[in-house]
């Protein structure tokens, strides 16, 4: 067998929003380098500027419904990949302006922020069109080392340094399980593409891959049991780049954990499903318990984010379209809520350079907006009604109630009960407590725009979100033939042995 | 000919042998190594299994996971000699700062 | 040729080794026979043309060793993939090149980045 290596125009237009970014992110690192005396932050307009450019591309390929695959099925563009990628896309750009004021904290290296930032991104858009073993191994590993950098970024900080170590070898080993489970399917099934791999028996070196395929993502997005990296290297991390890490590659991630379970493991969806839930049960509780004893606003957050993304394995483990969907709307609260309250995190921290709850004490007092903000973000985050989080949860439970899920219903709302303590514990921090040093905070314009564009996408997506539930039902119609719970009593292999 | 199971087999103590390495040993450089056993021990598997099915994918997977492999040599080292700098020490048990 | 006739083809390689294996170890174990032993402080020491010893030979490298060899490593794994590229270069043709001009661009740029914040200077 032999590639041929046939590309047309129109096989190269699949491929323009990546190709602009790479050429934008050349650009970014040669100007940062070439013009030494160019102001940084017009580094940070410059690459707005172009992931606006990608943007407006793929809001183009979104409405023409323009998709292919390219490379022998390696990459894909459908509505999914498209999905992705915008939410990937627009992640960034939220995130490269709430650093704007943090960069300029950094002694070194401040233009190459941007281009790793940048570089990342692109990794990450590549990871949603991965539809082969191969390119989820390379785009893993292409967006995880611009974040192994930008971790460690704070050269002088040893938090910072430690973060990254944890972060760089929980990171690779997590690679290492990832390219040995590939090698494995491999073995088994002779090929990599997704939809070829949908053996019919369970073999253990199937089995066994698969399920070091899935150790490796879990790591990727901080399941329990796979979570040991998250709360270190949120705290130690810049900010920002917290703020990035905690979402852009879990979206990425469940790009490829949809498209792994949906499309190539549909066979085996008795068997997942327990896997699923049994991860997601965890997740959720461990997460939430564990927060209600944190002391720092960004490792209360990390533990949020694992209970987070408990609420989000359900979706999967519901298994159908209607999970899908769920998915992929919980995915759009999540990131206007979360990344939300880290610009509060990060604009509280460039003010009193602090990110202990205490310092919250009286933010009222010092900024009514922020701490206001603040109170929507950590609500949507706890699922309040009028607010995006909560359509985002009443979407998850009810793909889950249609497939029978009740002891995860029934764990997940146990779990909201919890997270509101510990969400409301700083909401009357900032409300009710007095400050210790009652001067006024002020934040910068491009920090204001993070913040307005999560209070508009937190109250746009809880009080009218037909919308974007149009978008998302639109971008995983690809998955309506999934097998609903009657139809899925195929020839049942045990998931250990076979 | 060499059967398939054996190649199979090597891979599978080199692997393990990379997973016991990151778990057991303190040292970076030495957990780097490890995790670039588990990684060859991936390139075994797939030389071998792209052999017997007489098809080129197998191979490819290699050629990537070898750059894969030098790039996470290049940050890891990066990011080590900034430890270095900070605490003249690559145990990974000196870094405690943090809770594990 | 009949196939049972290939190794015998072999058999003038296997002598060959034999003898050389043979004859280094016969050199080697007369000489330790045959030559006298007497051993002291000054003989043992590492031979440094002449001159004495100054500092053991595990010394620390300067910081730019590592990124030189950093630099090597990036650059050097990159042949990897133009080794199946020159192979098929005349059935990849034109597009191919293009492909790996793109390729050996982005390369270009990580490289200049490198030179200009002085990774190659050595001091």
């Amino acid at each position: 067998m032999t590639f041929t290596l046939t590309l047309s125009g129109a096989d190269l237009l699949l491929l323009l929003p990546e190709m602009l970014l790479t050429v934008w992110l050349c650009v970014v690192l040669t100007m940062d380098f070439a013009m030494p005396r160019l102001p940084k932050d017009r580094l940070a307009y410059l690459s707005v500027a172009g992931l606006a450019g990608v943007l407006a591309n793929l809001v183009w390929f979104d409405l023409a419904g323009i998709g292919g695959t390219l490379f022998a099925h390696m990459f894909v563009v459908d509505r999914l990949a498209v999905f992705f990628k915008i939410f990937i896309v627009g992640t960034t750009i939220l995130v490269i302006l709430a650093s704007v004021d943090y960069v300029r904290r950094f002694r070194f290296f401040k233009g190459e922020y941007y281009f790793l930032v940048l570089m990342s991104a692109l990794g990450m858009m590549f990871m949603a069109s991965a539809n082969d073993l191969l390119s989820v191994f390379i785009t893993l590993e292409f967006s995880t080392f611009g974040f192994y950098v930008l971790v460690a970024y704070l050269r002088d900080d040893v938090a910072s340094n430690e973060a990254g170590l944890k972060f760089f070898i929980l990171g690779v080993f997590a690679a290492g399980l990832l390219a040995y489970g590939i090698s494995l399917v491999y073995g088994e099934t002779g090929k990599l593409v997704f939809s070829d791999i949908a053996s019919p028996s369970a073999t253990p070196g199937l089995v066994i891959g698969f399920l070091l395929i899935f150790a490796a993502l879990g790591f990727k997005i901080g399941a329990v049991p796979f979570h040991s990296w998250i709360p270190d290297t949120y705290h130690g991390a810049p900010t920002p780049v917290t703020a990035f890490l905690s979402i852009a590659p879990k979206g990425a991630a469940f790009a490829i954990l949809i498209r792994m379970f949906f499309v190539s493991l549909a066979a085996f969806k008795p068997a997942w499903v327990l896997l699923l839930v049994g991860a997601s049960i965890l997740s959720m509780t461990y997460g939430n318990i564990v927060a209600i004893a944190q002391r720092n606003i960004k490792r209360l957050l990390a533990y949020s984010g694992i209970a987070q993304i408990g609420n989000i394995l359900i979706g999967l483990a519901a298994g159908t379209k209607m999970g899908g969907d769920a998915i992929l709307f919980y995915l759009l609260t999540y990131l206007f809520a979360n990344l939300g309250a880290f610009a509060i995190v990060i604009a509280v921290g460039n003010l009193i350079r602090s990110d202990e709850i205490e310092d919250y004490n009286g933010l009222n007092r010092r900024s009514p907006f922020l701490a206001f903000a603040m109170l929507v973000f950590l609500l949507s985050l706890a699922g309040v009604p009028p607010l995006a989080g909560f359509i985002g949860k009443l979407y998850i439970f009810l793909a889950a109630i249609d497939e029978g899920l009740y002891t995860l219903i029934a764990v997940g709302l146990i779990n909201i009960v919890i997270s509101m303590y510990y969400y409301l514990v700083v909401v009357k921090k900032m409300y009710i407590n007095e400050p210790t040093d009652p001067s006024p905070l002020t934040i910068s314009p491009p920090m204001k725009v993070v913040v307005y564009a999560g209070l508009a996408g937190t109250l746009f997506l809880g009080i009218y979100p037909q919308p974007a539930i149009n978008w998302v039902v639109a971008a995983t119609l690809m998955f309506s033939n999934l097998a609903g719970p009657a139809a899925a009593a195929p020839t049942l292999v045990l998931p250990i042995g076979g | 000919m060499v059967p398939l199971s054996y190649y199979v087999i090597l891979s599978v103590i080199v692997f393990v042998t990379g997973v016991v390495g990151v778990l057991i040993r303190r040292n970076i450089i030495i957990i780097l190594l490890s995790v670039e056993l588990m990684l060859n021990a991936t390139n075994i598997n797939f030389v071998a299994y792209s052999y017997y099915f007489q098809n080129i994918t197998g191979q490819v997977f290699v050629f990537f996971a070898l750059t894969v492999a030098a790039a996470e040599v290049a940050v890891g080292l990066a990011i080590i000699i900034a430890l270095y700098r900070s605490k003249s020490s690559i145990n990974v048990d000196e870094f405690q700062l943090l809770k594990w | 040729m009949s196939n049972e006739a290939v190794p015998l083809n072999y058999v003038p390689i296997l002598v060959f080794l034999v003898v050389a294996v043979g004859f280094g170890l016969v050199t080697l174990l007369a000489g330790r026979v045959l030559r006298p032993s007497r051993p002291y402080k000054a003989k043992l020491k590492a031979y440094e043309s002449g001159s004495p010893l100054f500092s053991d030979a595990r010394l620390q490298f300067p910081i730019r060793y590592y990124i030189i060899a950093m630099l090597f490593v990036i650059f050097d794994v990159e042949i990897v993939f133009m080794f199946p590229w020159a192979v098929e270069f005349r059935k990849l043709g034109l597009l191919g090149l293009l492909e790996m001009g793109f390729f050996i661009g982005i390369l270009l740029v990580g490289f200049w980045y490198a030179w200009k914040k002085g990774a190659l200077e050595w001091d």
